[in-house]
């Protein structure tokens, strides 16, 4: 299979997994990734048993900036049997690892948008093209070429994905440029 | 109402990561109010551990501006309150600052804990005055107000409207504030790695605060992978090229 094929096949079963029930919930995924870029962290609680009633006892907090904060409430963690406190964090940090697992499934999101418009846009311009052979002949192949609304949306599909695609990586550049500079 | 997501100070955020395991004698739902009081927020709890030393504010909040960094504040048996004196100012975060650095001078016997909040009461107001240089228009009618007359105004999170990293930073020394951390990793993109423990975690029994650091840094470690590799898919070559194309 050609690499670029491959690719998209990478990033079709990526995102397919991540939408299963095993593979988790992508649209969830996007939820987190929205919280994290637009309130700046993800807090993850975890509520315990403290005396007579349950209360927060774990909190971790991720921040768009990597940094990690987690808390542990002081009368749980004096009072708690260590392999009480253990079970507990597992489960905590399991939830955490859930939240935070399927950010990557974002990239293989964009990059198959991309992807799927050129290759939508490809497909429909050859359709086109065998079409205008099949029904036009070869001396009418050009005209027909410029007129066939069908060869024309294809077109302008696949250059719109390639110039989006070009676009986002030139703005990109020069913001990480704008970074490296001194 | 959150404000415009800015890619290259979350790329320059992301240089080096933080991971902190914090111990709280409690713990709330509640989310950070918008700016003006979360600043008010944290000068009042600031105030209340200088009062807790016996640093007599009230009097030190009358010293002359200029005269702040050469002043050393009073101390006192038992401080007034200064609620009403602390405002949404630079002003406020300067006179805390300078009284934290008097009231830890070394020759002052004090236990390391309370060396170490003191250290960062002044590193902390260092910051949020930075941050006043850089607010914009939607924090000015909060400017110079105490919290009663705060509440006299409709603060939303329109506030909030203000520079990502200030954000950030605010939110932080905000959802710390002035509890004690037990452990700290700093993990540098260059590969220094440095921990730090508080003295009481050499002890034996404390093995459980260890393993819940140690998975605070793996999750924090895996989450920055992540949003580097989600960051790197976006920008394609260039990213990649800064990074290094290894998996």
């Amino acid at each position: 299979m050609p690499f670029g094929l491959q690719r998209i096949a990478a990033d079709v079963r990526a995102v397919a997994a991540a939408w299963s029930a095993r593979g988790g919930n992508a649209p969830n995924a996007a939820e987190n990734l929205s919280t994290l870029l637009t309130r700046r962290q993800l807090v993850i609680d975890t509520s315990g048993p403290v005396g007579d009633r349950t209360d927060i006892v774990l909190r971790t907090r991720l921040r768009l900036s990597g940094d990690s904060e987690t808390d542990i409430l002081r009368a749980w963690i004096q009072a708690t049997p260590s392999a009480d406190v253990e079970t507990l964090c597992t489960a905590h940090f399991r939830s955490v690892a859930a939240t935070t697992s399927l950010t990557p499934v974002i990239g293989a999101v964009i990059r198959l948008a991309t992807d799927l418009a050129i290759l939508m846009g490809t497909v429909g311009g050859i359709v086109a093209i065998v079409r205008g052979f099949l029904c036009e002949s070869w001396g009418a192949l050009g005209p027909a070429l410029l007129a066939n609304w069908g060869l024309a949306a294809g077109v302008i599909l696949a250059m719109t994905g390639m110039a989006l695609r070009m676009l986002l990586r030139t703005w990109l550049r020069q913001k990480l440029r704008a970074l490296l500079t001194p | 109402m959150a404000a415009a997501f800015d890619l290259t100070g979350t790329v320059r955020s992301l240089l080096n990561i933080e991971a902190n395991t914090i111990i709280r004698d409690n713990m709330t739902a509640e989310p950070m109010p918008p700016v003006p009081h979360a600043l008010i927020d944290i000068a009042a709890e600031y105030a209340r551990v200088l009062l807790g030393q016996g640093v007599d504010l009230r009097s030190y909040f009358a010293v002359p501006a200029d005269q702040v960094p050469t002043t050393a504040p009073t101390r006192v048996p038992n401080p007034d309150e200064v609620s009403d004196l602390l405002t949404v100012s630079k002003d406020t975060f300067d006179r805390l600052r300078w009284a934290a650095k008097h009231a830890c001078d070394p020759k002052v016997p004090m236990a390391s804990v309370d060396r170490a909040l003191f250290d960062r009461i002044i590193n902390n107001c260092d910051a949020i005055k930075e941050t006043f240089t850089r607010f914009g228009a939607a924090m000015q009618p909060f400017i110079g107000q105490n919290r009663e007359q705060l509440t006299q105004l409709h603060v939303t999170h329109a506030a909030d409207a203000i520079d990502v990293d200030d954000l950030i930073t605010i939110q932080k020394i905000w959802d710390i504030g002035v509890e004690t951390i037990v452990a700290q990793t700093i993990v540098r993109i260059t590969g220094d790695v440095t921990t730090r423990v508080q003295h009481a975690l050499t002890q034996p029994g404390s093995e459980t605060l260890f393993a819940i650091h140690r998975q605070t840094v793996d999750t924090s470690i895996s989450s920055w992978r992540d949003l580097l590799r989600v960051v790197s898919d976006i920008a394609g070559a260039a990213i990649g090229s800064l990074l290094g194309r290894r998996q």
